[in-house]
């Protein structure tokens, strides 16, 4: 068996796969894609992988239906001596226990929460790579690991500090927030506008009977610039509370030292300047660094501070 | 009148709502809360009827007037008799309990109408729902 290990990555937004895709290759993981849970049975049918991350909500059959489709057939070829058990991770961003628990009880590992991030993914490989032959029977251990997680980032931050962010495009220019906010990213398509609304309100979106609001941060920021024909909605999250945020383009995650930022020397007015966190050098661009939770509180959202 | 909230029939399953059209968007109230639907003949001389424009009260564009003559929504509340005139009535239309939302917080909060309660998921479209006797007309 190959060092690198092979994962199936399931997910019926192409977004998401390529972000998520990023995320694993930044971490030497082989990536192969499946759109709907039907090909997703097919993909682990053709090849053994050491692990699929399945999205539950998928069109056509759903992720709970296609593992169990898995696993029958995983039955037949594990008595046939063909094939081992492939660990499956349910990545959902339900949080209840029902719906957790459905996940188990249709034969997945275990359950990872939207989004992905990189130390998770981290924690995963590192066990993958340790334990590769039989990934299944150690994914108590991965999954127990995870909620380690933040102690074990903190060591390796004590090293390298460092600040995990999604970089994207607004103009000319090139901005990013933390990844702790990040829910999902969409192409900004299907945006209904409400009336009565602020201009950087630009409405909702309906994700699967999700209302989310969209708010335009070129607008927001008082960036003057068109918006291209295709654009991304970041969707993110605090405090439970789902608001997204229309882009040129979710263009990459990445872990930037923080003695690489520098206080900001781009000039905005002062309405603006106060989101602004720092800027750092990322190869020929300038990346601005959105301080997130001070745009939520800002005047112009205010919706947690209400 | 009953806030919508309170009106009989909101904790069913399933209740009636007067679906209108105003530009772009397509808007709903409880169907028991208007009292009537006049097109052409709107009357003109009676002093204790009020008038609201819906599109000036959203601060949308006036109609075009090759548009087809805008319908007038009766309705009797705490202000007494009130014409809220809409671009069009498209019907009435019945909603599950499940196809209903509250509006989400940042809209909630920034939404210029308090009269704007929620929304309705359809196939294909979104209705906001409304509550005509909370109209803010100024």
């Amino acid at each position: 068996m190959s060092d690198t290990p092979r994962i199936l990555l399931v997910d019926d937004n192409p977004v998401n796969l390529k972000m998520a895709r990023m995320l694993l290759e930044k971490q030497d993981v082989q990536v192969d894609t499946a759109m709907d849970g039907e090909a997703a049975v097919e993909a682990v049918r053709r090849t053994p992988y050491q692990m699929v991350l399945m999205d539950v909500q998928l069109p056509g059959i759903d992720g709970l239906e296609a593992t169990r489709r898995i696993r029958r057939w995983e039955e037949r070829a594990m008595q046939a001596g063909d094939r081992s058990r492939v660990a499956i991770i349910a990545l959902t961003a339900q949080e209840r226990k029902e719906d957790q628990q459905a996940c188990l009880d249709a034969g997945m590992d275990d359950v990872m929460e939207k989004p992905l991030r990189p130390e998770k993914i981290q924690t995963v490989l590192k066990r993958i790579r340790e334990h590769p032959k039989n990934c299944g029977s150690v994914l108590s251990r991965i999954l127990g690991a995870l909620e380690e997680t933040a102690a074990s980032a903190a060591v390796v931050s004590s090293e390298t500090p460092v600040r995990h962010l999604m970089v994207f495009s607004l103009g000319n220019g090139t901005y990013a927030f933390d990844m702790e906010y990040m829910k999902t990213i969409r192409r900004a398509r299907d945006i209904t506008p409400v009336p009565g609304l602020p201009p950087h309100i630009l409405g909702i979106i309906n994700t699967r009977g999700d209302i989310i609001s969209v708010v335009d941060l070129r607008t927001l920021m008082g960036i003057q610039a068109d918006r291209p024909p295709q654009a991304s909605i970041m969707v993110t999250s605090m405090k439970g509370v789902d608001v997204g945020f229309l882009v040129d383009s979710a263009d990459e995650i990445i872990d930037l030292p923080l003695k690489s930022i520098d206080p900001p020397m781009i000039t905005f007015e002062k309405e603006y300047s106060d989101v602004i966190d720092g800027e750092a050098r990322l190869d020929e661009r300038l990346v601005v660094i959105l301080n997130y939770e001070k745009i939520m509180a800002s005047e112009k959202m205010d919706i947690h501070g209400r | 009148m009953t806030p919508a909230a309170q009106i009989p029939g909101m904790h069913q399953e399933t209740f009636d709502f007067l679906v209108f059209r105003l530009g772009p968007f397509l808007l709903g109230a409880v169907a028991t809360q208007i009292t009537g639907i006049r097109h052409k003949d709107m009357p003109k001389n009676e002093s204790d009827v009020k008038r609201l424009d819906l599109r000036g009260i959203f601060h949308l564009t006036p109609r075009e007037e090759t548009a087809l003559p805008p319908a007038f929504l009766e309705v009797s509340g705490e202000r007494g008799r009130t014409y809220i005139s809409v671009d069009a009535a498209e019907g009435i239309i019945s909603l599950n309990l499940s196809q209903i939302r509250k509006l989400p917080p940042l809209i909630d909060f920034h939404k210029s109408q308090p009269s704007l309660w929620g929304l309705a998921l359809l196939d294909k479209e979104i209705i906001f729902l409304m509550d005509l006797d909370q109209l803010k007309t100024e």
